[in-house]
């Protein structure tokens, strides 16, 4: 978005050195023709800006933004779309105010559309209820002849937002809950040497403020003592669009995965103590990055990703695997990374590459349960499945970093291997899986 | 009528001599500093044969049959005297396949590697998408694919240690879903045997 910006402003400036040259030569022809023709171009000048003056009034197409904008409601967060003119531009500011959070964009130069025929006079408003989890409603008012005032009450002074251009004539306003990365990264300091080093610290404040309701502190360090219920998210793999992996005789990994994580979910419901949710029910596409932002958000206790294997050229390869999260390795230092990005936080950008290390630290603190659980679903489910015991393996897996609580991958058996493609369609099969990491995941539980 | 027949014969021979000594003169300022150098290049054919192009034996890892881990093969390539041209050879025949008949590829034979760039110690292979397209996916066969071209150059190249893996050159979050590719990878030793 930066770049797009920078962009602009350098058109800008080159307009500007061309508006220079003209007046140049303008001046030129002043004093070429003396006297007698000051009364013409000043005539002229009279002229032009009556058209200037004519030209905003008369100009809806140009400056037009459309009366009823798109709501759409995620999980995660409330995307808000509105039509505007190319030639639109905007501000914004938030108040967070604790009674009235409020985000107002200011467009200008900006008319909105005439609606069933009429004309939009200033002072127009034009309301539209959201009332989901981050925006409860927005306004569109003319405030000024050629400024459109865009107010979006929100649910939480708590929140994120996101505004940019899909093309330039679609402003897309994005509301989230609390961005965990960016408060991460506020919370350690440029004098500080290491990021780990701020966190203990940040550990250690929050022990002995326990009322602080801080979200990030509470996911990291959930206290396991007197909760009762245990949040488990179970999260099949692929789905919609992305089939996954496909058998020799068709079956698709996202049809099979999903039929045994609602096995498993049956087995966990009838637990005491446990609550099951699903990252997807039917055979939609979610991102991944939505996976364990939605985890996160439900505050799950721990986080298991059910895949189907697959190999490229040996069909022959067989048995069960499970996975936990490695970290990135990164040449210049996470450390380092996350210091440089201290100075220039003002602005809520951080790099991908600071999210990512931090995303990955975040997992990191789950590396030890995470690798106890991975080693108790991979021994029930071997059991259970009867199928080769391929071990625990580690790697910078996308769906697990981030994910702020105990998370593994579970590789319930080769798609690409005929024989075991023809057990996972059985329905007993899949609820030997279901029942191995059940199994599995109680011991842990325990 | 002879002298004026003489007189055009005349004009006309001399009128070819000139031609002729132009395109002479013209030839030999072309030519002759040509002739020079090539001729120069001819004694040194002759004083030195050429030397035979230098060969490297380079390791590239391939998948084992039980897809467990990378297991590594040698083979002679022309070295290069620049990493970017070298790193590309190696990834083509590492597009070829294993000679052992045990072991088996790991990149769809479909890749195509557009470009290989080296900046600071980091590699920027950029392929086509059918690395992308023609993935069998699964988490094996995707860790097998990525952490056999990662390997295979760090392994090679001691002086880089970063690899990032570009589709159709931009960097892509996965290739079918699982490992993130996102940042550049370092050399991963627990995948080879």
């Amino acid at each position: 978005m930066n770049s797009k910006n920078c962009f602009t402003g350098y058109i800008n400036s080159k307009n500007c050195f061309t508006g220079y040259i003209n007046s140049k030569n303008c001046f030129t022809g002043y004093i070429n023709s003396k006297n007698c023709f000051t009364g013409y171009i000043r005539s002229w000048i009279f002229l032009f800006c009556l058209f200037l003056l004519a030209h905003p009034a008369g100009a809806e197409q140009d400056y037009g933004v459309g009366r009823k904008p798109e709501f759409h409601s995620y999980p995660t967060y409330t995307q808000i779309v509105l039509e505007k003119a190319e030639k639109t531009g905007y501000v914004h500011v938030i108040s967070k105010s604790s009674s009235h959070p409020r985000l107002f964009i200011n467009l200008f130069p900006a008319v909105i559309l005439p609606f069933q025929g009429k004309k939009v006079k200033v002072g127009d408003k034009y309301e539209f209820k959201v009332e989901d989890r981050f925006v409860q409603g927005v306004y569109l008012e003319q405030e000024l002849d050629s400024v459109v005032k865009v107010v979006l009450d929100l649910a939480s002074p708590d929140c994120t937002y996101n505004i940019f251009l899909e093309d330039p004539r679609r402003l897309v306003i994005e509301v989230r809950g609390k961005d965990l990365i960016v408060e991460l990264l506020k919370k350690g300091t440029p004098s500080s040497s290491s990021l780990f080093a701020t966190q203990v610290q940040e550990e250690e404040e929050t022990e002995e403020k326990p009322y602080e309701k801080d979200v990030i502190s509470s996911l990291l360090l959930r206290q396991r003592e007197g909760e009762k219920v245990y949040k488990v998210v179970l999260d099949p793999g692929h789905g919609g669009k992305d089939p996954g992996a496909t058998g020799p005789s068709g079956l698709k990994e996202k049809d099979v995965v999903l039929a045994v994580a609602k096995e498993l979910a049956k087995l966990l419901e009838e637990e005491p103590g446990v609550k099951v949710y699903l990252t997807r029910r039917d055979d939609s596409f979610i991102p991944l990055n939505q996976r364990t932002e939605i985890a996160n958000q439900i505050g799950g206790d721990i986080f298991i990703s059910i895949h189907a294997n697959a190999t490229l050229y040996n069909k022959e390869v067989s048995g069960v695997e499970t996975f936990f999260n490695s970290r990135y390795s990164y040449g210049e230092g996470a450390e380092a990374v996350a210091a440089r990005e201290n100075v220039s936080l003002e602005s809520e950008d951080v790099s991908e590459e600071a999210k990512a290390i931090l995303w990955d630290l975040i997992q990191d603190r789950y590396r030890n349960e995470s690798n106890d659980l991975s080693h108790l679903v991979q021994g029930e489910l071997s059991e259970t499945t009867g199928l080769e015991n391929r071990g625990v393996k580690s790697a910078p897996f996308y769906v697990l970093r981030g994910a702020a609580m105990p998370a593994i991958l579970v590789e319930i058996g080769f798609i690409s291997n005929p024989w075991e493609e023809r057990e996972l369609k059985g329905e007993d099969f899949r609820k030997r899986i279901a029942l191995g990491i059940f199994k599995g995941l109680k011991v842990y539980l325990e | 009528m002879k002298k004026k027949s003489e007189r055009k014969k005349r004009r006309k021979r001399i009128l070819i001599y000139i031609v002729v000594g132009v395109v002479f003169f013209a030839a030999g300022v072309l030519v002759f500093p040509l002739l020079q150098e090539k001729g120069y290049q001819i004694k040194e054919w002759i004083t030195k044969p050429s030397p035979p192009q230098e060969m490297k034996i380079v390791k590239l890892y391939f998948s084992e049959s039980t897809g467990e881990r990378l297991v590594s093969e040698e083979r002679k390539i022309i070295a290069s005297p620049q990493i970017g041209q070298e790193a590309k050879l190696i990834l083509k025949e590492l597009i070829e396949g294993p000679k052992d008949s045990s072991l088996n590829p790991t990149l769809p034979s479909e890749t195509q590697i557009r470009a290989v760039y080296v900046k600071d110690d980091c590699f920027y292979v950029d392929f086509s998408s059918s690395l992308k397209e023609k993935h069998s996916g699964g988490s094996t066969g995707e860790l097998l694919t990525i952490y056999s071209i990662v390997n295979t150059l760090l392994e090679n190249f001691p002086s880089q240690s970063q690899v990032q893996i570009l589709i159709q050159g931009e960097p892509a979050e996965t290739l079918a879903g699982h490992i993130d590719i996102r940042n550049p990878l370092s050399k991963n030793f627990s995948v080879i045997k």
